[in-house]
């Protein structure tokens, strides 16, 4: 990406290099967190790959219209949380049509059939939340985010993150138990 | 806050959701967003953004508003006014003489418009048109020289043929004049449009 402004001396960087290098700089320090967040809608690593991969495409068309480049991450959390939201719809209209043909499709390697059961519970639970609580906890739970940098991502107040972190954390509390007591 | 993230690290809830966020992307994901992103065109050259097409948008608008604003009054003049020279498109005609080739002859109704009541606000509405129309100046005719020479000694030669044959006919004592008690009212021939115009009230 900056082969071209590299060829170019220190006083000819055009406005296009310089975005260049600045959207570089952002897609380092951003990567892993666009991933993350399509991982806890898709659960599936290459599906998350993909939708972040597109959600940075998206974000280097629309670059320049970000007068705040600060805004940077919040902008791309949004897009990706969309972005991959669709691709759990289409990925369920395609489930659902491919179940019927392929009904008896052997399961995946069980490694820690125990800790798999678990996170399968969990993601259920975490499923089964509306999209607003939903996000709240995914954020939070992205390692390194505090209610301060969760509320600077989704652009509401941090007494709005906490109160909504509390509900969907005493919900989830509520259905594991309920799954818990079920499964025993 | 560090506080408050302490006390949600005890959580087990939190460590589980933590955990299973704990997920890296593969290594090669940050050079396949390079290169994706390589693809892509760096913002949206040559698009334009929404403000440059808002404000052509409302160029194009103006223009229009301008057109319609401009071409409108005419389009109620011919509706409002009976069909007159002015709206009617000129209209050649040769045939009158020499002095007819190069101006050109406004026609005249044949039959007469039916009559309608031509309001002040109408004739306000005419008058600006005519005045527009002597303003613009009607396209002249272009003859060749020698053709107009040849139309007018053609009109000429006519014109001395009827007259002499006139003479003639006076000479050889063709005409008698009537008798003295007999007078002939002269015959007044009104124009075709005012006909047309005393039929329309007729009827």
């Amino acid at each position: 990406m900056h082969e071209r402004a590299d060829r170019l001396p220190a006083g000819l960087v055009t406005f296009d290099d310089e975005l260049e290098r600045e959207f570089e700089a952002r897609l380092v320090e951003s990567s892993t967190l666009a991933f993350r967040v399509a991982f806890g809608v898709l659960r599936h690593r290459e599906d998350a790959e993909d939708v972040a991969q597109d959600a940075f495409a998206k974000a280097y068309r629309s670059f320049h219209q970000l007068r705040d480049r600060e805004r940077f991450r919040a902008w791309l959390v949004r897009m990706t949380w969309r972005m991959a939201l669709d691709r759990q719809r289409a990925n369920r209209r395609r489930a659902s049509r491919e179940a019927i043909v392929d009904t008896d499709a052997a399961p995946a390697d069980t490694v820690d059939v125990l800790a798999r059961e678990r996170a399968e519970r969990l993601w259920l639970a975490i499923d089964a939340l509306p999209e607003k609580l939903r996000l709240v906890v995914i954020l939070a739970g992205i390692e390194g985010h505090n209610m301060k940098e969760v509320a600077a991502l989704l652009g509401v107040p941090e007494g709005t993150v906490k109160s909504r972190l509390f509900v969907a954390r005493n919900e989830l509390r509520a259905r594991l138990s309920w799954m818990a007591t079920e499964t025993r | 806050m560090d506080g408050h993230r302490d006390a949600l690290k005890d959580d087990p809830l939190a460590r589980d959701i933590e955990s299973a966020l704990r997920v890296e992307p593969s290594p090669q994901f940050v050079a396949r967003v390079r290169a994706r992103v390589a693809r892509e065109p760096l913002g949206a050259t040559g698009v334009m953004s929404w403000p440059l097409w808002l404000g052509g948008a409302a160029v194009v608008a103006g223009a229009l508003a301008l057109v319609v604003s401009l071409g409108g009054p005419r389009d109620m003049r011919v509706s409002d006014s009976t069909p007159s020279t002015a709206t009617s498109p000129p209209v050649l005609e040769a045939s009158r003489g020499p002095s007819i080739a190069t101006e050109p002859v406004l026609p005249q109704p044949l039959v007469a418009a039916p009559v309608q009541r031509v309001t002040r606000r109408a004739v306000a509405r005419i008058e600006p048109e005519e005045t527009r129309t002597n303003d613009v100046g009607l396209p002249q005719v272009l003859i060749a020289d020698d053709e107009k020479r040849g139309f007018e000694l053609l009109v000429t030669e006519l014109r001395d043929t009827k007259r002499a044959a006139a003479v003639a006919e006076a000479t050889r004592g063709l005409t008698t004049p009537g008798p003295p008690w007999l007078e002939i009212a002269p015959v007044i021939i009104e124009p075709l449009r005012e006909v047309g115009i005393a039929q329309g009230e007729a009827q």
